[in-house]
């Protein structure tokens, strides 16, 4: 691959995953089935706004899902990974692999 | 990628989610209240040791959830294997136990043999009302320490008939240790996770 292709390949990861903040939020999601926001905010060590915001860009882009329920007759914001989420933390790694491979593949060549 | 691949978080959730000590607290009531009944031959202490163990989704929504928040996670898969061996286990100490304490005395026993399960009476039961429950939580819950109250609801009431102590007292001792474990980690859950009262309740 040329360095090109491989600035390609980083061009075309998903801005939405790749924040860390958006990331680390993903991860926790993919592990549960599903959690409230406070929950989110201590795992991802987050302010609230902060938090709001990265939902709600992780919400456009069809990630994740915030519905209102009542857990044990308490209202609760429970958010939840879509599929589309799942598959876009998959693609995600892929590229990423790609990436890291090929760039230490022409550092081992060029040595 | 499966969300098999996020193991590692998953285990660490769930286990953060039972590091609250109510589980212990409530626990350590049942068997205090079990204890201080056989000490005082009151039946209350019984019903205010099982009235504890109703309060636990009480003190997990109270506690709980509006610190550490509120999050659903895949009950832990455990191999049915692992469940029949449990079951097994638990049949075969009652088994014993209805030997040592209904058949053998004054039956078939020697005196010795008579003699020897009144001392230790207390072991099979304890096993079945303490060790077991705390085996189930330890295996489906993946709580390491109920390996040890499980194995003390069996060596603290056999070291209490070696050194011939009242047979309340393993039981009060099995319960202080499992309610100061729960109160340890009560206090450090509380340090870890501390009430942020802006972010109470239905926030998104």
């Amino acid at each position: 691959m040329s360095a090109d292709k491989e600035l390609q390949t980083i061009a075309g990861i998903d801005r939405a995953i790749h924040a860390p903040a958006r990331l680390m939020i993903l991860a926790y999601l993919a592990a549960v089935d599903s959690a409230d926001f406070i929950f989110l905010m201590n795992q991802v060590g987050l302010t609230r706004g902060n938090l709001s915001s990265h939902l709600s860009t992780l919400e456009e882009a069809g990630y994740v899902s915030i519905t209102k329920e009542f857990v044990e007759k308490m209202p609760c914001t429970l958010i939840r990974l879509t599929d589309a989420g799942l598959n876009a933390i998959q693609t995600y790694r892929e590229q990423m692999r790609i990436v890291i491979d090929e760039l230490l593949n022409n550092k081992k060549k060029g040595a | 990628m499966k969300t098999e691949d996020f193991g590692p978080i998953k285990r660490k959730v769930y286990l953060a989610y039972h590091q609250d000590g109510i589980l212990d607290l409530t626990a350590g009531m049942v068997v205090l209240g079990f204890g201080t009944f056989m000490l005082v031959d009151n039946v209350i202490f019984l019903v205010v040791g099982s009235l504890a163990a109703l309060q636990y989704i009480f003190w997990k929504n109270r506690i709980t959830i509006p610190r550490y928040g509120f999050v659903r996670v895949n009950s832990q898969e455990k191999s049915t294997l692992q469940g029949i061996l449990l079951m097994g286990l638990g049949v075969l100490v009652l088994f014993a136990f209805l030997i040592l304490n209904y058949f053998s005395p004054g039956k078939m026993a020697s005196p010795e043999f008579e003699a020897w399960s009144q001392r230790y009476h207390m072991v099979p039961l304890s096993a079945v009302l303490f060790g077991l429950p705390a085996l189930g939580a330890a295996v489906f819950l993946g709580l390491k320490r109920f390996y040890l109250y499980a194995l003390l609801a069996v060596v603290l009431p056999a070291l209490g008939g070696w050194i011939d102590l009242p047979t309340y007292a393993p039981i009060l001792s099995l319960g202080m240790i499992i309610l100061v474990t729960g109160g340890v980690l009560l206090v450090r859950f509380l340090k870890t996770y501390p009430l942020d009262r802006e972010n109470r309740g239905d926030v998104s």
